[in-house]
């Protein structure tokens, strides 16, 4: 990508994120349209995705009032996100994790709550936590069932086939 | 090509898509029967090129700044556009487009197809 571009995109991504804290941003191209520049949100309750997506049309006057560029909405809802891999996940490379944050939430059990709210970040961060400081089948006692039989140690992603284990919970760092 | 007749017929198989469970091809057909009518009447009316480069975003830009409701018009028009890159490309799962959505959505286009013949 040329810097001028790659200039633009980190520009769109750190508003983004700034519009956006509770959830994973990144910026995407459009796979379609050179001419628009995806913002790809990750991890979004069902139910928000709509209104997700208007705040990142309103955005796009916000950041380019003379219609330099289109913004596309690529909205990802919880589901989704749950089921790919980090390398599959372009977001994975902009993960920013708290880790005394993630530490506390281990501490406390709570990680099937805070799931729910922060799939992807969960994930990953876990992987990371589960990867330096703990045996992967204790981490994976943390998650919800549900997430659980998604992302068991023996899996692999259904896009890359790399196994989670090797795949998301070393390299999410 | 009869850009009412495409975007006609495009619009009646997302309609029968829809109904039988076939999100992503009816997300795919709903927005192309959207923008050729949209992209019919620019075509058409305000000589608006019609080349692949960047079409999408280019005729989101005429839309949004040479219309009267066309900053509104344009929501709905690029909210199917972002759902149908989603059908086409991505592994995210598209759902079921209802009523609502597809009413905004066939008035906008409906709309641009009396345009072009206007």
């Amino acid at each position: 990508m040329e810097p001028e571009r790659q200039e633009v995109f980190s520009r769109v991504e750190c508003v983004a994120r700034e519009r956006f804290p509770e959830y994973t941003v990144v910026a995407e191209s459009d796979p379609s349209d050179s001419g628009s520049i995806g913002v790809g949100v990750y991890g979004v309750p069902l139910a928000e995705v709509s209104a997700v997506r208007n705040i990142i049309y309103d955005l796009e006057e916000e950041i380019f009032p003379r219609g330099e560029y289109c913004l596309s909405a690529f909205v990802r809802d919880v589901e989704y996100t749950r089921q790919y891999c980090s390398q599959c996940m372009p977001e994975a490379k902009a993960l920013s994790i708290d880790m005394d944050e993630l530490c506390l939430q281990l501490s406390q059990k709570e990680s099937s709550k805070w799931m729910d709210s922060t799939p992807i970040n969960g994930v990953a961060a876990l992987g990371r936590y589960a990867s330096e400081k703990m045996d992967v089948s204790i981490v994976t006692d943390f998650l919800s069932s549900d997430c659980r039989d998604k992302w068991s140690p023996n899996e692999s992603c259904p896009s890359s086939g790399v196994p989670v284990v090797e795949n998301n919970f070393d390299r999410a760092a | 090509m009869s850009y009412k007749k495409r975007s006609d017929e495009f619009w009646d198989a997302a309609e029968l898509c829809n109904s039988n469970d076939l999100y992503a091809a009816a997300a795919s057909r709903f927005y192309y029967g959207l923008f050729l009518a949209v992209c019919g009447f620019f075509v058409t009316k305000k000589g608006f090129d019609p080349n692949p480069s960047n079409v999408h975003s280019r005729l989101l830009t005429k839309l949004k700044e040479e219309e009267p409701d066309g900053k509104r018009d344009a929501r709905v028009f690029r909210e199917f556009k972002d759902i149908r890159v989603d059908a086409d490309y991505a592994k995210a799962e598209v759902y079921k487009i209802d009523l609502t959505e597809r009413s905004k959505a066939d008035a906008v286009r409906q709309k641009y197809l009396k345009k072009m013949v206007g």
